[in-house]
């Protein structure tokens, strides 16, 4: 239903009947995050002729904050409420902290994302996959300079990649 | 090579990411600008703090509002390989964004709580500029800082759910 409601969106970004389509997954399935993100940004953006405008914008807000809290606080929907408090209630500071702990969770999954990418390569073993490890090795340690858990597996990278000479041993 | 890792590592960056992160990559190449608006070495000045690649030469001329310029030196970029296709999308998006008037953006969004209305004629850069200049004289710097939050926004509205 979430995809059929996004395809009526496709054809009029402006379609109300992708409202009614999300309104009734909701009431299926409330703490479905995606539709509620979805929802509410559309409530910010369609015009109904049979809502005030600051009706639309709190029930917008209910459904972000909703979306906080059914994802345990996932990076989307933190800045996703961030930015409606930004930018349409005038709450920079409050918005901030959101942005600030959307932005904790994403580093978190990035550093886990990269770990296992330079795994991957790391463990194929070629020298063009062992060149592409330590690439992102060195991207990612840059960002991550104390992560062990990135340190661990660039380790694992050199050596293998010294052992086949792309890397000279000094440098490792 | 060393642009494609930068573009990478600004495209992971970007991925991750919200209006925030993108409208940093513009405020950061003006930064030199501001200071040397109105000389005529604004574009070098950019290219000599950044490292001369393509893309920050094109970041000054778009924080410039020298919008055909920059598109130009895209369309040279991503002919060349020294600009991916899909980071040359994203800057064109940027050009268009700051291109838009703020009466453009949606009906719903024009009914936000103090919307700014006599600010409609105008675009996002023409905005910016108002603020970077100081001139409260159409509006106060509240009402411009709203108008370009409002006009920031549909990037992140439009059609992208994360």
């Amino acid at each position: 239903m979430f995809q059929a409601a996004r395809k009526e969106g496709e054809a009029d970004k402006d379609n109300p009947e992708q409202l009614r389509l999300h309104r009734e997954l909701l009431a299926a399935c409330p703490a479905f995050t995606p539709n509620l993100l979805r929802l509410a940004r559309l409530l910010q953006l369609i015009d109904q002729p049979d809502v005030d405008a600051p009706e639309s914008f709190s029930e917008a807000q209910r459904l972000l904050e909703q979306a906080v809290q059914s994802s345990e606080r996932s990076a989307p929907s933190l800045v996703e409420l961030g930015y409606f408090l930004d930018d349409l209630r005038n709450a920079p500071e409050d918005a901030f902290a959101l942005y600030q702990e959307g932005a904790e969770k994403s580093l978190e999954t990035l550093e886990y994302a990269w770990a296992g990418m330079i795994r991957y390569w790391t463990d194929k073993r070629t020298r063009e996959s062992l060149t592409q490890a330590l690439q992102l090795g060195e991207k990612a340690l840059k960002v991550f300079p104390e992560s062990e858990r990135i340190l661990y597996y660039v380790a694992d990278a050199r050596r293998y990649a010294v052992q086949q000479g792309i890397l000279a041993a000094r440098e490792e | 090579m060393r642009v494609g890792v930068l573009l990478l590592v600004g495209s992971i960056l970007l991925g991750s990411g919200c209006g925030h992160e993108r409208s940093g990559s513009i405020r950061e190449p003006s930064a030199p600008v501001r200071q040397e608006r109105g000389g005529s070495e604004v574009e070098d000045e950019g290219v000599r703090a950044k490292g001369s690649t393509v893309s920050s030469r094109v970041s000054v001329l778009i924080a410039n509002g020298q919008f055909a310029e920059a598109e130009a030196l895209i369309a040279e970029g991503v002919a060349s390989g020294l600009i991916s296709q899909p980071h040359a999308t994203r800057l064109l998006e940027r050009i268009a964004q700051l291109n838009m008037k703020l009466g453009e953006i949606s009906a719903r969004l024009q009914r936000a709580p103090d919307f700014p209305s006599q600010l409609k004629d105008y675009t996002l850069f023409q905005i910016k500029q108002m603020l970077e200049r100081g001139d409260y004289s159409l509006a106060t710097e509240a009402q411009l800082r709203m108008a370009k939050k409002l006009l920031e926004n549909p990037d992140r509205l439009m059609d992208k759910v994360r």
